[in-house]
Parts: C-alpha cells; structure tokens; sequence
C-alpha cells in the first residue's frame, strides 16, 4: 500500500495552483480563498489517512499460518512506512494552510484549530 | 561591574560625578497594523525602531562649565558621533542638551537627548520574512517529497512560516 493516489493527486494539483497565482502577494482574494479552501480540504484528507494508517496497525492481529505470518508483516510495514509519509505530508500541509491562512488575515482560525494528531 | 559612557571622545568621568544614574537603551518594533471585519488583525513588522536615549546628571568639578560646552558644542555641531555604555556602540545625533547652573562654575545639572542613527546591534538580528511563495511552495514540496519517500526525518522548520515553528509571515 502506498499513499493514496487521490492525495498525491489534490497536492499536485495544489502546487500548481499556487504556482499560477504567484506571486500570492499580488494575487485577488478570491484566489487565495479557493487556494486555502483546497489546502484545508487537502489537510483533512491527509489526517483521515493517516487514522486510517494508524488504525491497521493498531488493530493489526497477527495471523497464525506461515504463508498468513509473511503476509501480514508486509502489511504491518506498509502501514507504519505510510503513516510515516503520511506524517510528513501533513506537517508540511498544515505549515502551508497556516500560512495560506495568515495571508488571507484569517488569523481567528489559528485560535479555534485543533490538534488532530497529538505530536 | 564598572562601566564608561563616552559620547562623541567625551567621557563622562565619575571624577566629575557626571555619570548617570540610570541609562536606557531599546525602542519599538516598527508596525502596521491591518484592522479588517470583524476584530481580525494583519501586522506587518517593518523591523526594530530605535527610542531616543535620554540620560541626566550633574557635573560637580572644577571646569563643570567647559564640559557643558564642550557637550553642547556637539549638539550645535549635529554630527554623527559614537555613544558607547553597557557594551555597546551607537551612532547617534545629539538632539537636545540642556545644561542647568546651579552654582557657578562647578555645579552644574544637565538632561541629554541622543537620536540613535544607527544600531548594529537591533540590524544585525533582523531578518525580512520570506515571501508568502517560497513558505507555501517549499511546504508543498516537501509534503510531495514525503508522499513517495520512504521514512526520513521530520519537516523542516526553515521553510515554515507558521505552525510549530518557523518565522511568521504575518504575525
């Protein structure tokens, strides 16, 4: 399993969209709204993956046949290799909603985010 | 811990007891601020905006009189000159002094205004934030990065703007 094609799909399509409204400083607000609208749907998709990584790992049950045991390690480890990824994507993402959302001054959000994942 | 205050070449010497009880230094962050709908607030900071340092005290020596001069002969002159205390160096303009006698010609109160020109110390450490693009893109690319790489360490503050760590962009 890897990281799943719609997201590495959204964050291409993000870079690209952010590269066109360059410079962001310059660019309309209507622009810059629907940038971080995209960027705040890609964080939440992002985090919901990474549950969902988390999550098969934690309930991850060790099968008891020999052929079941190689499989389900291979399993076990391309999940915690996704929620590695998945954990730097959403440092990342969220930095840039953040700063997506301080340049649209909308500073109140900072107050009323909360921690999905604990760090 | 002793200390000297020189303005200019002139020291103010505890001989004269013209050092001052107290001497200031600091200022202001220079900013604007972005009062939109609703409360929400955007600040530019523009970078450290020097206070003028004020200083008073007496001269009580012999020549009080000529040192008086001397200092107000540097504010006639409006030159820039070196001001130096605590361990640091400033360039200032002498901007008011204002000499009071008290007894003729050894006692005499003074109150000193210096307009700090320039202040290594508050330049040095100052650095413009980076453009919205380069904090934006370099996180999205890193998150690309991350997406196909296998476990490496944790995102790097130096391109942040926010969150956990970085310099604010707007803040």
């Amino acid at each position: 399993m890897t990281v799943p094609v719609k997201l590495t799909k959204n964050l291409a399509a993000l870079r690209m969209q952010v590269a066109q409204a360059s410079p962001l400083g310059a660019a309309p607000y209507a622009t810059l709204q629907a940038i971080h609208l995209n960027a705040e749907q890609l964080e939440t998709d992002t985090t919901l993956a990474l549950y969902d990584a988390a999550g098969k790992l934690d309930t991850w049950v060790a099968p008891r046949d020999q052929p079941g045991i190689i499989s389900g390690f291979q399993v076990a480890v391309g999940s915690a290799l996704d929620e590695w990824r998945l954990m730097d994507m959403l440092a990342s993402i969220s930095r840039a909603v953040l700063n997506l959302e301080l340049l649209i001054g909308d500073l109140s959000v900072q107050t009323q985010r909360t921690t999905l994942i604990q760090s | 811990m002793t200390d000297t205050l020189i303005l200019g070449g002139f020291t103010f010497q505890n001989a004269d007891f013209s050092p001052p009880t107290r001497m200031p230094f600091g200022g202001a962050q220079a900013l604007i601020v972005h009062k939109l709908p609703g409360g929400t607030r955007v600040i530019d900071t523009l970078g450290p905006d020097e206070d003028d340092i004020t200083w008073s005290g007496f001269f009580f020596c012999t020549n009080a009189l000529q040192q008086c001069q001397q200092l107000d002969a540097m504010r006639a002159g409006g030159l820039k000159v070196q001001l130096t205390y605590a361990g640091m160096s400033r360039q200032v303009v002498v901007k008011r002094f204002k000499p009071h006698i008290r007894r003729y010609p050894h006692w005499i109160e003074y109150e000193i205004t210096c307009t700090v020109s320039d202040n290594p110390f508050a330049n040095s450490s100052f650095t413009p934030p980076a453009t919205p693009d380069t904090l934006v893109s370099s996180d999205l690319s890193t998150a690309a990065t991350a997406s196909t790489e296998g476990p490496g360490p944790p995102a790097s503050e130096g391109g942040g703007g926010g969150g956990t760590g970085g310099l604010p962009l707007a803040l």
